[in-house]
C-alpha cells in the first residue's frame, strides 16, 4: 500500500475494511481553513459552515445506538 | 373530457445564486496544468475543478446551494447521505493528494461565491504555509486501542445463589483499565508521540465505540512508517487477548491542518 492509495488498515490482526466511523473520524476531524463551529450567516454572503459540532453529537449518538442494537 | 396540456415553467437556474462551492482541499499551484480529477464529485455528478488563488489551487465542485448550503445541517443528520457524501469527499481528497502535498478541507466546507473563497484563503496564508510545511512528506494514521471483552464464562460453586453468579459476572465485565495497564497505555501513547511529527485527539464519530480505551490521529513521516508498524506490532503482541489495536491509514492529513495542532 503506497501513501497514494486509499486508506486501509495496517495488518496487525487481520481486518481490512475501513468503517464509516473511521472515515467520519478523519473527514470531520479539524480540516483546513476553518475549525470549531464557526457560523457565518447566509446573509453575510460568505461562508456556510453549519454548526458541525452539533451535528457530530447527533451522529455520534445515532452510531452508538446502532452499535447497541447490533 | 379533453386533456389540457399544462406547461409548467422550468425552474430557473442562476449559477450565481443557485450554486455554492464545495471545497475539498488546497494544494500548491503547479507550474504545469494540474492533473484532472476523475473521482466522483460530492453530489455524485459535479466535476471537480481547481480554482487558482495566488500560489494555491482550491479544489472545488459547484453544487446545489440548497443541498449543500441551506440544508447541509439537516442532510448531515441522515446517516446514509452522510456516509455516501463523506466517502466521495474522501475519494476526491485522496486523488488530489496522490499528486502533491495537500491540505484537506473538513467535510462540509462550503462557500457561496468564488470571491469569498479567495478572500478566505488570502486571509489565512500564514496558517496555510505553516500547515503545508508540517504535513509535507507525512501521512495521517488513526490508532485505536480497545479492551477486549473478557471471557463471559462464570463458574460459581455448586449451590451458589443467583445473586452470587451475577456479582461474579459483573466483576468480569468491568473494563480492565486500572493500575498497571493504564501505565502501559500511557507508555504506548508516548512512544507514538515520539515517532510522530504531531498527534491529535481522535475523531468524535468513534468516541462511543464499546471498549475504546484510547484513540488518536498521528502524523507520521513516510520514511517512519515501518517504525509505526513495529511499535503497533510490539504492543499488539504484548496485549494479546486483553487489548486490540486498530490502525487505519494512510489518510490525507485531515487532523493536522487546523490552527490548533499539538
Amino acid at each position: 500500500m503506497s501513501s497514494n492509495s486509499e486508506p486501509g488498515t495496517l495488518a496487525i490482526e487481520g481486518e481490512n475494511d475501513i468503517s464509516l466511523l473511521d472515515i467520519l473520524d478523519h473527514v470531520l476531524n479539524s480540516g483546513v481553513v476553518i475549525h470549531g463551529s464557526l457560523v457565518i450567516s447566509l446573509a453575510g454572503v460568505d461562508l456556510v459552515y453549519v454548526g458541525l459540532n452539533v451535528v457530530l453529537t447527533s451522529v455520534e449518538t445515532a452510531l452508538r445506538n446502532i452499535e447497541r442494537d447490533l | 373530457m379533453p386533456k389540457i396540456a399544462i406547461t409548467l415553467p422550468k425552474p430557473s437556474t442562476n449559477p450565481a445564486t443557485d450554486t455554492a462551492l464545495y471545497l475539498y482541499a488546497i494544494s500548491h499551484a503547479p507550474k504545469q496544468a494540474a492533473p484532472a480529477i476523475t473521482a466522483e464529485g460530492i453530489d455524485g455528478s459535479a466535476r471537480v475543478d481547481a480554482i487558482r488563488c495566488g500560489e494555491y489551487l482550491c479544489w472545488v465542485s459547484r453544487v446545489s446551494r440548497q443541498e449543500f448550503g441551506d440544508q447541509l445541517n439537516q442532510r448531515m443528520q441522515d446517516l446514509e447521505w452522510l456516509a455516501t457524501s463523506s466517502l466521495r469527499h474522501q475519494h476526491v481528497v485522496t486523488e488530489i493528494s496522490s499528486n502533491t502535498t495537500t491540505l484537506p478541507a473538513r467535510f462540509g466546507t462550503v462557500f457561496l461565491k468564488e470571491a469569498s473563497l479567495i478572500k478566505h484563503i488570502k486571509q489565512r496564508e500564514r496558517v496555510l504555509r505553516a500547515a503545508f510545511k508540517r504535513v509535507a512528506g507525512a501521512d495521517e494514521w488513526g490508532v485505536k486501542v480497545f479492551a477486549l471483552a473478557p471471557a463471559l464464562h462464570v463458574t460459581v460453586a455448586k449451590g451458589a445463589s443467583g445473586a452470587e453468579y451475577l456479582k461474579r459476572k459483573a466483576q468480569l465485565l468491568q473494563p480492565r483499565t486500572r493500575g498497571k495497564s493504564d501505565a502501559e497505555l500511557q507508555e504506548f501513547v508516548s512512544s507514538l508521540k515520539k515517532l510522530a511529527v504531531a498527534t491529535a485527539p481522535g475523531g468524535k464519530a468513534s468516541a462511543g465505540q464499546p471498549g475504546l480505551l484510547w484513540h488518536g490521529a498521528v502524523l507520521i513521516r513516510r520514511k517512519d512508517r515501518n517504525k509505526l508498524e513495529s511499535t503497533l506490532r510490539k504492543y499488539a503482541a504484548r496485549w494479546k487477548g486483553a487489548r486490540r489495536i486498530d490502525c487505519s491509514g494512510p489518510w490525507p492529513p485531515y487532523s493536522f491542518v487546523g490552527e490548533h495542532v499539538q
